[in-house]
């Protein structure tokens, strides 16, 4: 009986310990719930169809009750890490309750938001439920930038008095942008601004055609170079990359078509209650007004997800692999294909391996 | 004997703030308001630290709870009334317990 030092742990020991029972026994540990596809925005980037951000009148969302209803389930049958996505998730006139409901279970919960819409009802469920963290896209530093990518006048500077909101109230807050060619020079504006307001910042270049196959936002899409490139400026991030690849580099080579945790131990929900093993990734799903969460995990269909198909062979044994980005989602919607791998991610991984190769020459250098 | 430490009387149950989460045969503590649920956002507990824990209803006391475990596991009365003691400060402390009147 020892149930002294170690009786009450946290951190890294038990994340150790705690994931391969979750691989083994495909825990649906991680999920994201797309509460509405509906948003205040309208940027050009963004993967959500265009007919389904204004709302489609055929794909109702669910209410309230089936959202709490569906917490349940996905709680009981091992959900700790829940997303909530949208389209705008404060849209939501029952944000609030849906959100207290997924605390009030034991779930840690995430909330992507774009910042426009935090009212004082939203800072007050966050002082009494506060959220694991809360993620908000920074597309400029300036208002003629972000509105160019959102279409919204006035939107900057909501967004702006969002983050300051939920910041002075010390709520984990994170910021990021998707790198465009409209804020491509804006770049280390927005990292400062971020470094100023006081919150981590990240950024990625990796734009998809939206999820109905419009292909409208790759005419934004930064060149695989220049994106590398701005990765590359910041010596953290350089080594960061660097590390990582020299870490998956010693990994042994796989040959499935699924590397992450799609299907395995995560899942997602649509905002009319689709479940799928991943929001990318098209033609399994199943729903949940017909049929409980517990039973669709467990069908033949999802068990068998990711036994469906192979790695492209051009993939298989490449060693870029690491760092391209590799994503059988955004392969499909590139070619309409998952098992069809992507010029531009292999132009990333290119780019990148080649990155990691200088800084590592770079570093050695300064070390002789 | 007893150890000093452990206050028999006191009857405890989980702080409102706090939700347990039994997953893949852990024990975890979500603290889900108040300070807590700002800085850190679980807890685990060993299989010891769990049958203490699913012991603390409310309703058992310390002593009782003491009883039980004496009888689950094969160890000497004096270490795990140690044990308890030292484990019952430490989620006092985190305010992951709360104490009931008797």
């Amino acid at each position: 009986m020892n149930c002294g030092q170690d009786a009450v742990a946290n951190g890294r020991e038990f994340f150790e310990r705690f994931y391969p029972k979750i691989l083994k026994n495909r825990i649906p540990v991680v999920g994201g719930i797309e509460l509405t596809t509906r948003c205040n925005l309208n940027c050009s980037h963004c993967y959500v169809s265009d007919s389904e951000r204004k709302g489609r009148p055929d794909q109702k969302e669910l209410t309230t009750r089936q959202w709490m209803d569906l917490i349940d389930q996905v709680t009981g049958a091992g959900c700790l890490f829940l997303l909530f996505t949208g389209g705008e998730v404060l849209l939501r006139p029952d944000f609030c309750d849906i959100y207290r409901h997924a605390c009030r279970n034991g779930l840690l919960v995430t909330v992507f938001t774009n910042g426009t819409l935090v009212t004082d009802r939203i800072l007050e469920i966050f002082d009494a439920y506060p959220p694991y963290s809360i993620e908000i896209s920074l597309y400029g530093a300036t208002a003629a930038t972000y509105e160019a990518v959102t279409g919204v006048a006035g939107s900057f500077e909501k967004c702006i008095q969002g983050i300051h909101r939920l910041k002075a109230h010390g709520f984990r807050l994170k910021l990021k942008t998707v790198v465009l060619t409209i804020n491509f020079d804006e770049l280390e504006h927005i990292e400062s601004l971020a470094a100023e307001i006081g919150a981590p910042f990240r950024f990625d270049a990796m734009i998809s055609a939206r999820l109905d196959g419009d292909p409208a936002p790759l005419k934004y899409r930064v060149n695989p170079k220049d994106a590398v490139r701005k990765e590359f400026s910041s010596r953290d991030r350089a080594k960061a990359l660097h590390d990582f690849f020299c870490r998956m580099n010693h990994q042994p080579v796989s040959t499935d078509l699924y590397q992450c945790g799609a299907g395995r131990n995560m899942f997602h929900i649509s905002p009319s209650g689709w479940v799928r093993p991943c929001l990318m990734v098209s033609g399994t799903s199943r729903n949940l007004l017909t049929e409980g969460f517990s039973k669709i995990w467990g069908s033949n269909d999802f068990k068998q997800f990711r036994d469906r198909g192979k790695a492209p062979v051009k993939c298989r044994e490449c060693d870029k692999k690491a760092v391209c980005g590799y994503c059988p989602g955004f392969f499909q919607l590139e070619s309409g294909q998952v098992e069809m791998s992507s010029e531009y991610l292999c132009d990333i991984g290119r780019e990148r391996k080649q990155a990691i190769l200088n800084f590592h020459l770079e570093e050695n250098k300064a070390c002789q | 004997m007893v150890s000093q430490a452990l206050e028999c009387d006191k009857i405890y149950c989980p702080s409102g703030q706090v939700v347990t989460r039994h997953i893949a045969d852990e024990t975890i503590l979500i603290p889900i308001s108040g300070n807590l649920a700002n800085m850190e956002r679980l807890f685990t507990l060993n299989d010891s630290g769990a049958s203490i824990w699913r012991l603390m209803d409310g309703k058992r006391s310390v002593q009782e709870i003491l009883q039980d475990l004496i009888q689950e596991f094969d160890v000497a009365e004096d270490r795990l009334a140690g044990d308890m003691a030292e484990f019952i400060d430490q989620l006092r402390d985190l305010d992951l317990i709360a104490e009931h009147p008797v």
